[in-house]
């Protein structure tokens, strides 16, 4: 087979329609020349990028265009599928899923922490005035549970600079020993390399 | 002729709206599609979808079930519209002494990608129009119909009212011719085929 041959059958090769005899000699030929391999390898890679080739989504108001241009009536809107639909799927991306997470996990820690019991809900409830009320009261519990918090917090970062001093102050007092130690036995082996020099003269 | 294509087109006929809707809805993204593709504009393609629709309302009483099936019937009169747009348009680049290719506008902005993703769509569409547009006519509609619009040989063949083996060869010629174009534009630069 050669190259030319090749090419002719490439297509039914990619289609896997060949019969097994010439697919045996194609592939003969493949193995030995690196140009037809090099054309094969670039259009299988080709068919893929051609694959993904972008698509367009036509609008609502695309197709109430052509209506209006071919036929000359405005199509009646759906609430459901031009409006509602439309804007759910413009929220289904990857972002606004993790944003939405992150969000009911915070929301979920707030509850948590208020405390309210939902088993134990009913209709009155849901009164404005009910609902002032407990917003009110879940309020005061976040504010009161917050400063717990806060304070806890605070009594906590006291604690380190309180510990941070006391570690400084060790550490200098055992480094003034150190050197008030050093200088006094500088001054001790000076005294007696004196005595010891004095006789000599 | 489907059954349901022949109560659709005698609706549309009897001026029932809804059924017109029906049938814009049907092949708007089909058509919008091919226009996108030979076109690489997105305002070029909905202005001719437009067209490509008016013309099918326009003689949608001369469609006649023995010449195939309605949606053969519509593909052909869309592609008969995209290509005579796309040799007008050729021509004019040529008569201006435009020897240099478009700079094409693919708007591609998915939801879901980065925006560097994007970027790098954008390239590789813009990369393939550009190879794409060194091919005839035939070998073009040819790659774009089978391997883009990913219709069968019968439907190709169907549409552009060819033999089968016709179609076949025309792909796999459009194919290698639009490897070895690409590659003879250096494709080093761009790295879509070494990569």
């Amino acid at each position: 087979m050669n190259c030319s041959r090749f090419e002719t059958l490439l297509a039914d090769y990619m289609d896997e329609s060949l019969d097994h005899r010439v697919r045996v000699a194609l592939e003969q030929h493949l193995s030995g020349c690196a140009n037809c391999s090099r054309l094969l390898a670039d259009i299988s890679k080709l068919r893929e990028m051609l694959l993904d080739f972008p698509q367009v989504e036509p609008s609502p108001e695309f197709v109430d265009r052509i209506l209006e241009k071919t036929c000359g009536k405005i199509k009646v809107r759906s609430l459901l599928a031009d409006f509602v639909l439309p804007t759910l799927r413009a929220f289904a991306t990857r972002r606004f899923a993790f944003a939405t997470l992150i969000m009911f996990v915070f929301l979920s820690l707030v509850a948590n922490m208020a405390g309210p019991d939902f088993s134990a809900l009913s209709f009155s409830d849901f009164r404005p005035a009910a609902l002032a009320e407990q917003a009110d009261r879940v309020s005061g519990q976040v504010y009161k549970k917050w400063m717990q918090v806060r304070n806890a917090e605070q009594r906590l970062v006291g604690e380190m600079w309180r510990l941070k001093e006391d570690l400084y102050g060790r550490l200098d007092s055992h480094l003034i020993n150190m050197l008030f130690k050093s200088y006094q036995e500088s001054i001790k082996d000076k005294s007696t390399d004196k005595k010891e020099e004095g006789p000599k003269k | 002729m489907q059954p349901s294509d022949a109560k659709l087109v005698e609706r549309c006929l009897g001026g029932d709206a809804r059924a017109w809707e029906s049938l814009v809805q049907l092949y708007g993204r089909r058509i919008i599609n091919m226009a996108y593709h030979y076109t690489g504009r997105l305002d070029v393609a909905e202005e001719l979808t437009q067209d490509i629709f008016l013309k099918i309302y326009q003689n949608l009483r001369s469609y006649s079930p023995s010449t195939g099936s309605l949606r053969n019937w519509i593909m052909r009169v869309a592609r008969n519209l995209i290509i005579d747009h796309y040799r007008a348009n050729k021509r004019d680049r040529q008569v201006a002494g435009s020897e240099e290719l478009e700079v094409l506008d693919f708007e591609m902005e998915s939801q879901t990608a980065t925006p560097f993703e994007n970027l790098y769509l954008k390239e590789k569409a813009n990369y393939l129009m550009r190879g794409l547009e060194n091919l005839t006519p035939e070998l073009k509609e040819a790659v774009i119909l089978r391997d883009i619009e990913g219709l069968s040989y019968q439907e190709i063949a169907a549409m552009l009212e060819i033999p089968e083996g016709t179609v076949k060869s025309r792909i796999n010629r459009g194919r290698i011719e639009l490897a070895k174009v690409l590659r003879r534009d250096g494709d080093t630069q761009s790295g879509f085929l070494t990569n």
